[in-house]
Parts: structure tokens; C-alpha cells; sequence
């Protein structure tokens, strides 16, 4: 290639989604979104219940299959791959609905996901699972990071719903993705809980970049280095916190009715 | 040696005395591995196949075929007619999960895609016995394959060790059983089973941290194939003969019932449900000729009151009995309803 050498290469985005589309039935849940989560930047996604923001999640994720659009991830097309495949290639998810493996201890819930995304080799994979102390330092890693390794023999199941929580975002974390999906990741949470996850999320700026699905404004407006808005499946807005906050379209469309809206909740 | 392992191995060498006959011990060891195929699948892979019979038809037959025709160097050898009757079941499994597992789908949500496997596995179960009845060339159709010969254990290409004796055929199916439990004892222990168990608990995340659930539900079926091609082989060398009841659908019933009998909690539930089944059937039949009313009322007392099976049920008295707070073993029924452990979760 003959690019001049003083000129950078221009790096592709962790995720660029342009034109997807996916319906169910005849109702458009999400209608021709186009956005680009840039690195290590925390990109919030807000809407009214209804907007289609868990649609566009799981269509990223791979869970829901596009009708129209592509996805690309660091530059790949993945808009064909199935989920566990987007997983290798650093995308993860957390669900806005917990899900853990409820009967299993934390600690194996962890390792379960580290070991996921490992090359095994047949003999490996059939080795007890209580040698592979790579996978075991990793998932240890994890768990102090999410501040849960006082816990680590108790039953997924036996945990605070804050604790799983965090359990559940640990769960993406351990998969060694850079490109993360949160989706509502403070559901159901106390005050003080959301506190400490806010400042988790916030940490995970050093070696992440997120897409952050959030009913809390106080955490969008705070930590969220841009935020798109989506109403009946399509982007109404996209800028900095500052911008969105005087957008008259999203004042109308979503702050407006933010009363209304929790009412629903 | 796991507990497992020991438990078998403990259970391999006592029966010949419990049980009132070798043969009827023999018939325990045989469907033991045709049950374990079917628990694996259950417990690990979350999948019912009503199919298990047919895999264990297709080995019987090719067991038995082998075991009549076979000739030459390798002929006439009770370990490549096992062998064989194995990869049999496996291949035809394979084949039939490429199929069946692509409609249970990775990450859907709800049950519909474990009916169509159930569904589709049944269909096969049913092709399988009507095939084996038309093709009477093959089979012997009705009369089923007559005259099959017990091939002895030949190593280096000698006969080393025959096995006409009730007893020296029981010691040989013995050691395949063992073989079987300490792999399958192996694979839930490893990290691949850690996997399954993970599937299992939760298909969507386990699908969503990246593990291919379609392809892990595969292997399974697959080895659950063999499992039951394995006992359907040993089968026909253990009869003298493949009656096309070795293929019907109530074949493929028998072996879920024992299964579910035993339950999914353990290894050991597959041991539990085919022994009781057997022995149960085996002193009923003498005395009643409709004894199967009475298992069908013990399967739906175990449906209801105990989803973990005999295997939970012994489980709870142990947990009941010892001091302190019992540690958690195995898996719960899905909805949770082993009334017997102490501290069960609401």
C-alpha cells in the first residue's frame, strides 16, 4: 500500500452499525439504526420502553438475527455470525434480565465463561477442570474486580440481587471482550449499589468500549461520553451528554414524558 | 476412583449374587449402558430422545450380522462386534442430531425446540422399527436374526477367551461397563463437562460467553448413540438372537423410563433405574402378566414427588441422616422440587 508514511492509519471502530433493521411481524422494533461506538469511549443507548433499545442489543449480540444493516466489529463483518462466534472476536453482552448459572457456585460461573472463549485441544477439554489454573487465576481476576471474591463458593442463586448483578456484568467481563453490551446493568438495583457499579462501568472505560442500555439518567448524563436516542426503533439524536440534554427533539420525545414513562416501569 | 467409579465397580461385582440369575444381571449391565447414553443426554445435554432404541436396534443388528457373517482376521471377535455396534449407533446418531439439533436453535428461549427434538427423535425411532420390519432380508423382519453366534474375545488374532459361560460373558460385559462409566465419569468431571453443565443451566448465556451449544449438544447425542449401539451389540450376543422388538418404540420408552427412574443427579441413577427396572419387571411378570400398570403408577409417583428420581431419593435419606449442613449434590429437578434435600430453595 502506498498510504504516505506521515499519514495515520485510520482504525476501525470497536462497532459500526449502519442501516440495521430487523422487524417482528409487521412492527419495525428497530428501523434503520446507524451508530459507531468509538474506542474506549462509553456510548450510552436511551429511549423510551418500547424504543427498541433490547431489540438493537440483541441483534448486535447475535441473538436476533437483522433483517437489513451491517455490523462491523473492529472492521469485520460479523452481521452473519452467529452469537458464540461474535464472542470470540471480543464482543460481549450483559442481559437486563439476570442471567447467571443459577446453580452453579460464582467461582464456576466465572470459570464456565473464561473457559468459553479458550482453544481447547481434545485432551485439555477432557482434563479435570480443577487443573486448568489459567482458566482458575483468570476467573479470580475477575471476581476481585467485581469485588466478589468473598463469595466465590456461594451459589449463583444465594446471591443479593446486587451481587448478582455484578455477577452477571463479570460474566461478559470474563470473556476478555473489549467491545461490551451492557443492558441495563443497574436494573432493580438500590442506590448504593448503583453507586459502586456506576464506578465499575466507569473502570471499564480503560480497556473497553461500551454500549450502555440505561433507564438512570443521573448515571447517562454522568459517566457516558455520547449517547444516542432511539424512539419506535429509529435514532432521533446522537451527540455529548451537554448536546442531547438541549436537543427540543429528544426534550419532546423522551424527557418530556420521563413521568409518564416511570409510571410504566 | 471416583465415588462413582467405586460404586460401579462395587455394583458389578455384587450382582451376580443378588440378582437371581447371572443372565438377568447380565441384562442389567447391558441396558445400564444403554440408560447411561440416555442420562448423559438428559442431564448434560438437556435433550429427551425417544430415539435411544433405534440406535440400539441399528447395534443389535449390526452386532449380530457381524457376529453371523463376519469372517477372515477380523471376524469373529466379541470387542470389534462391540465396536462396531457402537460406531453404528454413533454414526446413525450424528447423522440424526444434524438434523434434530439444528431445530433446538442456541439461545432461544422456551421449550419449543427440545419438543421438535423429542418429536423428530420418536419419528426416527418409528422409521428405524419399520424399516427393520420390511427389510426381512437384512433382519429377519418378525422373526428377527436368528442364530447369532457368541463370538469369543480374540486378541492378536487368536481366540483367547470364550465366552459361552453365563459368567464369562457377564465379566466381559462387566468390563465394557466399566470402561464406559469411567469415561463418561471423566467427561462430567472436565472442563467439557463443566460446559455441558453450563448449557444445561442456562442455554442462553452459556451461548452468549461463547460456547457452541449446538455443536456440544451433537457430541452428546452422538456418544449417546454409541452408548446405546454398544449395549444393543452386546445385546444380540446375548440373546442368540435380535428380535425386531430390540428396535421398537417401546424400546426406546424402556429406555427413557429408566432413566427418569433412576433421575440425572448422578451416574449412578442410570445403575439405580435400570437394576430397579429389570428386577422389578423380571419378579412382576412371574406374577402378574399387566405388571407394567404397576411401574407406570411408580413413574408418575416419581414425577410428582421426586423429579430427581430413585438416585435423589437415596441422596435425600443420606443428606437426612449425616450431621451438619449436607453439602448440595448433583442437579435438582428443573423446577426445583426435590422435597427431600434440607434447606431446598423456595
Amino acid at each position: 500500500m502506498s498510504l504516505p508514511a506521515d499519514m495515520p492509519v485510520p482504525v476501525p471502530p470497536p462497532l459500526d452499525v449502519r442501516g440495521l433493521t430487523k422487524s417482528f411481524g409487521g412492527f419495525r422494533a428497530v428501523d434503520g439504526v446507524s451508530l459507531t461506538v468509538r474506542a474506549n469511549e462509553i456510548h450510552a443507548l436511551i429511549g423510551p420502553n418500547g424504543a427498541g433499545k433490547s431489540s438493537l442489543i440483541g441483534c448486535l449480540a447475535g441473538a436476533l438475527r437483522a433483517d437489513a444493516g451491517t455490523i462491523a466489529l473492529y472492521g469485520a463483518d460479523v452481521t452473519r455470525l452467529p452469537l458464540h462466534r461474535r464472542v470470540r472476536k471480543g464482543l460481549a453482552r450483559s442481559f437486563q434480565i439476570t442471567s447467571i448459572f443459577q446453580e452453579m457456585t460464582v467461582e464456576d460461573n466465572v470459570r464456565s465463561a473464561v473457559a468459553a472463549v479458550h482453544d481447547w485441544t481434545w485432551a485439555e477439554a477432557l482434563m479435570p477442570a480443577s487443573r486448568h489454573g489459567d482458566v482458575n487465576a483468570q476467573a479470580e481476576a475477575i471476581l476481585a474486580r467485581l469485588g466478589l471474591g468473598h463469595r466465590r463458593a456461594a451459589l449463583a442463586a444465594e446471591l443479593s440481587h446486587g451481587e448478582q448483578r455484578r455477577l452477571e456484568l463479570g460474566l461478559a467481563l470474563a470473556s476478555g471482550g473489549s467491545m461490551l453490551l451492557l443492558d441495563e446493568p443497574t436494573a432493580g438495583m438500590g442506590v448504593d449499589d448503583i453507586r459502586g457499579m456506576t464506578a465499575l462501568i466507569d473502570g471499564l472505560r480503560q480497556t473497553c468500549s461500551l454500549l450502555l442500555v440505561e433507564h438512570n439518567m443521573g448515571l447517562v448524563l454522568g459517566i457516558s461520553d455520547r449517547i444516542t436516542v432511539l424512539r419506535q426503533g429509529a435514532v432521533i439524536a446522537s451527540g455529548t451528554p451537554d448536546e442531547i440534554r438541549r436537543n427540543e427533539t429528544v426534550k419532546a420525545a423522551y424527557l418530556g414524558r420521563k413521568a409518564g414513562d416511570h409510571a410504566q416501569r | 476412583m471416583t465415588p462413582v467409579v467405586l460404586t460401579y465397580a462395587a455394583a458389578v461385582i455384587a450382582l451376580p449374587v443378588v440378582a437371581p440369575s447371572v443372565p438377568l444381571a447380565t441384562e442389567i449391565l447391558i441396558f445400564a449402558l444403554a440408560t447411561l447414553g440416555c442420562h448423559l443426554l438428559l442431564g448434560y445435554g438437556g435433550l429427551l430422545s425417544f430415539g435411544q432404541g433405534a440406535f440400539f436396534g441399528l447395534g443389535a443388528y449390526a452386532g449380530g450380522l457381524y457376529a453371523l457373517y463376519g469372517s477372515g482376521p477380523w471376524g469373529a471377535n466379541a470387542i470389534i462386534c462391540v465396536l462396531g455396534g457402537t460406531m453404528v449407533g454413533a454414526v446413525a446418531a450424528a447423522l440424526v442430531g444434524l438434523v434434530a439439533i439444528r431445530r433446538v436453535g442456541a439461545g432461544n428461549r422456551g421449550h419449543g425446540g427440545a419438543v421438535a427434538f423429542l418429536m423428530l427423535t420418536f419419528a426416527v425411532a418409528q422409521v428405524a422399527y419399520f424399516a427393520a420390519y420390511n427389510m426381512t432380508g437384512v433382519t429377519g423382519g418378525e422373526n428377527g436374526l436368528l442364530d447369532v453366534p457368541r463370538p469369543p474375545v480374540s486378541l492378536g488374532g487368536a481366540a483367547r477367551f470364550n465366552l459361552d459361560a453365563p459368567l464369562a460373558f457377564y465379566a466381559f460385559v462387566a468390563g465394557v461397563l466399566m470402561l464406559a462409566v469411567a469415561l463418561l465419569d471423566r467427561l462430567v468431571r472436565s472442563t467439557a463437562g463443566r460446559a455441558l453443565i453450563a448449557i444445561r443451566e442456562n442455554e442462553g448465556r452459556a451461548a452468549a460467553v461463547g460456547y457452541d451449544v449446538a455443536r456440544f449438544r451433537l457430541s452428546v447425542f452422538t456418544l449417546s448413540g454409541g452408548l446405546a449401539g454398544c449395549a444393543g451389540a452386546l445385546y444380540a450376543i446375548f440373546l442368540g438372537l435380535v428380535p425386531l422388538s430390540a428396535i421398537d418404540v417401546m424400546q426406546s420408552e424402556r429406555i427413557v423410563v429408566m432413566t427418569v427412574l433412576g433421575g440425572t443427579g448422578s451416574l449412578i441413577g442410570a445403575l439405580l433405574g435400570t437394576a430397579s427396572f429389570i428386577m422389578a419387571a423380571d419378579a412382576l411378570s412371574n406374577i402378574w402378566p399387566h405388571w407394567p400398570l404397576v411401574l407406570g403408577v411408580g413413574i408418575v409417583l416419581i414425577v410428582f414427588f421426586a423429579r430427581g428420581g430413585l438416585w435423589s431419593i437415596g441422596a435425600g435419606l443420606v443428606q437426612g441422616l449425616a450431621p451438619g449442613r449436607a453439602s448440595r449434590r448433583g442437579k435438582p429437578a428443573p423446577d426445583g422440587t426435590i422435597g427431600l434435600q434440607p434447606g431446598a430453595r423456595s
